[in-house]
């Protein structure tokens, strides 16, 4: 399971896929303090970065990787400063 | 079947008759553009679809054919009728896969085979068509970015150094600063690329993230939402909406080949290092780095760099990071961390700072937002044809004119002036002239002493002189527009797809048949209505309710008609897409046969439904194939008998009342009726005497006899004929009437009628032994009463005269063997004329009743042995009706 949804964090780890877009859609709607835990992500679908992008959950633990951080931290804090 | 093929199948069966209409069309217009890129379009999709199903075969055969044809649509290769007939080969091998792949969903067990020989063949043609062979192995390679691959594909989307480089780059070169990753300067050129992935884009199963993580040599990357993501509870996680700003180190072709699939998505960009390096930020007052500048300028003298890297981070803390400076700072540093020590890159970063500006040669964009003649001299560049260098030099130097025509700050003005020399001199080196660039030194040197610009535009105007007699330019005085807005380019991708999708919706046929069959159900439903009036009236007596009920009906009948009527456009398609095959049959069979036939269409967008334009499909294209196999005569024979070379073939559709007409013309050898009088008598298929009587028309029709038509040695004959009997069977089955005209000599007309719809049929009731059957009402000519006495017998045949005409007639009762016994003479008799096959024979029934329209099933099950009924069909009383087979019936006499 790649996404894993706890109390209030989901856990994003390996592969996300498309069909996980949605459900984590859901998932920070009903949990608008919801936080996402990206320690072992290796790669979201497009579709599951976009709803972080447009949702901006805060980042419990940024991805492990990098490489990964480079992109993606800056992509979501984009987000913030143009929101 | 999986949804996803099925809409791929579906298609991929319309690209494929797309792309081989455009084949075709190219054999008249070769090399249209627009047509190539239509083409090109269709072929890409087949192989975007089949991209997500497993069948390499078919994928690699597309691939190689869409492949062959960029390099025909760069004008590398011709499109010749060899080359033609392998695309052909090519679609119909598709469309052949694409019917195993709705049957089994997957390919035939020798796509494999069939596959490997297919790429065989289209590397063989493409490569016997270039000048210098390239193995397709090296084709990838061909296309690499050699500076003189003016013609090559890559050209296109790579455009020159100078273009303006994607705005996003100086943004993407702070973000590596910050992150410390100066590597993205260690090496020259890079590609930026420019990625907007479809909306849509999710749903063809494209994940665009990892498309660009798994770019080449992906040196950075980031990833762009929109402006705003509006309203979050209402986002729509489906469409995509993110941008990708990429630089990558790799080869051009290699990156074009990791995006072929979303190709008119993404832009290409070379950017060289120095335009990697143009600051951003707003200009700051001049004064505050000047002793930075002086410093900086020695070490970079004495190449040392590490006092440049102290310096410019001393620099650096005190300078606003939004600045300009701090923006040139940064790039300084980056590069240093990079280790690239290059004084030159160094000292126009310097230079940068001292002037707070960035030279205009080096990047066209470097100039003010507001100046418009970056803007037009790129939009001139679009505008030209390719290759015309002078004509854009023309127009680089006539900027720089404008430029210097410009009022400007005196603390800018000298690097302006410096920038303007630059770019002129370069421009005049790149037109091979070195002497006017040596004047323009010394023209420089002058105007900075003199603080005027006269020198250089001195030098500017002679050069311009020079040229403009020289080449014929469309008013190059005339200054570019500065309106060119930057809409000019090209426009978002998503946009335009939004606009051009159509509003089209594809139905399954079967739904639309099964809605055909609900509205001729209320057809018959309503039929019932007149019977439940009168029965409200004769048997209860209630005339006020029967009269209502009739009102009801008035309406409803309306209501009924109309539906039915919109009903039957829905299935209704236009001829054209039976007729749309034959352009491709002609030019096979032409070739094959060595024959010169010009085809011509009429009237295709005559409308008939589909059922019935699918039955036409077989027998007309039987009729095509005799009309040029038999009718046509080679191009020397015509020639002999005084005609063009070229024979003419018309096929025309037209509409009249509820029949659809569609004639098949040739202006070939024609019949002769005397050689099938001949034959058809020899064959027993007339008798003695009327091979005397029979008419020249009416011998040409025997063709159509079943028992002559079929035998081979007619067509050897009449060159006409072969399979004439299998067409004129399919026809009559589908409802259809088939007639022929000839004239020797002069050529043949083939006439198929078909009813517009077979969902109605209108009938009309007879009687006959106190039992209700049908008659297709197209079958009747009259319907008369006819005193008994005029009845005649003719050698045992009874007959009638009617109108001068000699009519035998039968009598339903006696041939039905239906309550004979109470059949007593009558004064009067009823007679149905009808006519079948061009014969006219009058049935003798007890009694007519009214016409109906009625949906016509088709005997099933024990019934389908009677021949004799073409059907049943329900009565609105609940009645079941016999419709009667006319050509059946006849033949059972």
């Amino acid at each position: 399971m790649p996404i894993e949804y706890k109390k209030t964090v989901a856990v994003l780890s390996g592969i996300c896929t498309v069909e996980e877009a949605e459900e984590l859609l859901e998932w920070l709607h009903a949990h608008p303090g919801g936080k996402v835990n990206l320690k072992d992500l290796e790669h979201p679908h497009t579709a599951v970065l976009q709803v972080l992008m447009a949702l901006r959950p805060s980042v419990s633990v940024p991805p492990q990787d990098e490489a990964m951080r480079a992109w993606l931290l800056p992509a979501l804090e984009e987000q913030e400063k143009s929101a | 079947m999986n949804p996803m093929l099925e809409a791929f199948i579906s298609e991929a069966r319309d690209l494929i008759e797309a792309a081989s209409s455009c084949f075709l069309a190219l054999e008249d217009r070769p090399g249209d553009a627009e047509l190539l890129n239509d083409l090109f379009r269709s072929i890409h999709t087949i192989k975007g679809g089949a991209g997500l199903f497993k069948i390499e075969p078919f994928i690699r055969v597309v691939h190689r054919a869409e492949d062959a044809l960029d390099r025909i649509r760069d004008g590398e290769l011709d499109l010749t009728p060899e080359r033609t007939d392998i695309f052909l080969e090519v679609l119909d091998q598709i469309s052949t896969w694409l019917d195993e792949l709705e049957a089994t969903e997957e390919l035939g067990p020798d796509a494999e085979e069939r596959s490997a020989a297919l790429v065989a063949q289209i590397e063989a043609m493409t490569a016997t068509g270039s000048a210098s062979p390239p193995p397709p192995a090296q084709k990838e390679q061909e296309q690499g970015p050699v500076p003189e691959a003016g013609e090559q594909p890559a050209a296109k989307e790579l455009p020159l150094d100078s273009s303006p480089p994607p705005p996003w780059l100086a943004q993407a070169v702070d973000a590596c600063f910050a992150a410390n990753r100066p590597e993205i300067l260690a090496r020259s050129p890079l590609v930026a690329i420019t990625y907007t992935p479809d909306e849509q884009c999710f749903f063809t199963g494209d994940d665009p993230l990892l498309t660009v993580r798994n770019t080449p040599d992906l040196l950075w990357f980031a990833v762009k939402g929109p402006e705003s993501w509006g309203d979050v509870t209402e986002f729509d996680p489906y469409q995509c909406r993110v941008r990708f700003h990429c630089l990558a180190g790799a080869d051009e072709p290699a990156l074009r080949e990791h995006f072929q699939y979303v190709e008119e998505q993404v832009e290409f960009q070379e950017v060289s290092r120095a335009a990697l390096l143009q600051p951003s930020g707003a200009p700051a007052a001049s004064t505050t780095a000047d002793a930075f500048v002086a410093d900086a300028r020695t070490a970079i003298a004495n190449s040392d760099w590490d006092q440049l890297a102290s310096l410019s981070r001393a620099a650096l803390e005190t300078a606003g990071p939004e600045l300009f400076t701090a923006s040139a700072l940064r790039r300084i540093l980056l590069l240093l961390a990079a280790q690239v020590h290059e004084a030159r890159l160094f000292s126009m970063l310097v230079e940068a700072v001292a002037e707070q500006a960035w030279p205009v040669g080096e990047s066209i964009s470097a100039q003010p937002e507001d100046s418009p003649p970056s803007s037009a001299g790129q939009n001139a560049r679009e505008d030209l044809p390719a290759g015309d260098d002078r004509t854009l030099a023309l127009d680089i130097l006539h900027t720089q004119d404008r430029i210097l025509e410009m009022p400007c700050a005196p603390e800018l003005w000298q690097g302006r002036l410096r920038a303007v020399a630059t770019t002129i001199q370069r421009t005049l080196e790149s037109l091979g002239e070195e002497e006017p660039a040596a004047k323009l030194a010394e023209a420089v040197a002058e105007a900075i002493a003199r603080h005027d610009a006269t020198p250089v535009r001195r030098i500017l105007g002679s050069a311009l002189k020079g040229k403009e007699a020289t080449v014929p330019l469309a008013a190059p005085t005339a200054p570019p527009s500065p309106a060119t807005p930057p809409e000019k380019r090209p426009p978002d991708l998503g946009q335009t797809r939004k606009e051009r999708r159509p509003t089209v919706i594809k139905v399954d046929h079967a739904r639309i048949d099964a809605l055909m069959d609900l509205a001729g159900e209320l057809v018959v439903a309503k039929n019932g209505l007149p019977f439940l009036a009168r029965k409200a009236e004769e048997e209860f007596g209630l005339r006020e309710l029967a009269r209502e009920i009739k009102q009801h009906y008035a309406v409803l009948n309306r209501i009924v008609d109309e539906l039915q009527h919109t009903v039957m456009q829905v299935s209704m398609v236009p001829v054209s897409t039976v007729f749309g095959r034959f352009p491709r049959l002609v030019r096979d069979l032409s070739r094959k046969l060595g024959k010169e036939i010009r085809l011509l269409i009429e009237g295709e967008e005559t409308e008939a439904d589909k059922n019935v334009i699918e039955s036409l499909a077989e027998p007309l294209i039987h009729m095509v194939r005799n009309s040029i196999d038999h009718g046509i005569e080679p191009p020397e024979v015509r020639e002999e008998n005084g005609k063009e070379r070229c024979g003419v073939l018309r096929i025309s559709a037209r509409q009249t009342g509820d029949q659809v007409v569609i004639e098949v013309q040739d202006d070939g050898r024609g019949i002769d009726p005397e050689v099938i009088k001949k034959k058809a008598y020899e064959k027993g298929v007339i008798s003695e005497e009327q091979l005397d009587t029979i008419t020249d028309a009416e011998a040409v029709r025997l063709i159509l006899a079943p028992g002559l038509s079929t035998a081979k040695q007619v067509s050897d004959l009449s060159g006409r004929g072969v399979g004439m009997d299998v067409v004129r069977n399919a026809v009559e089955q589908a409802g259809g009437t088939l007639d022929i005209e000839s004239s020797l000599g002069q050529g043949t007309t083939v006439r198929l009628s078909m009813p517009l719809s077979m969902a109605v049929t209108q009938v009309m009731l007879v009687e006959v032994g106190g039992q209700s059957f049908g008659v297709p009402m197209d079958a009747i000519r009259e319907t008369v009463r006819v005193p008994a006495e005029e009845i005649r017998r003719i050698k045992g045949q009874e007959v009638v005269v009617l109108r001068q005409r000699l009519i035998p007639i039968c009598r339903l009762r006696q041939v039905l063997e239906l309550n004979n016994e109470n059949a007593k003479a009558r004064e009067t008799e009823a007679i149905m004329v009808v006519s079948v096959a061009g014969q006219e024979i009058g049935l003798v029934v007890d009694g007519f009743d009214e016409g109906v329209d009625i949906i016509l099933k088709p005997p099933e099950g024990i019934m389908a042995k009677f021949g004799l009924y073409a059907g049943t069909a329900l009565l609105g009383d609940g009645r079941v009706l016999l419709i009667f087979d006319l050509k059946e019936l006849i033949r059972c006499l």
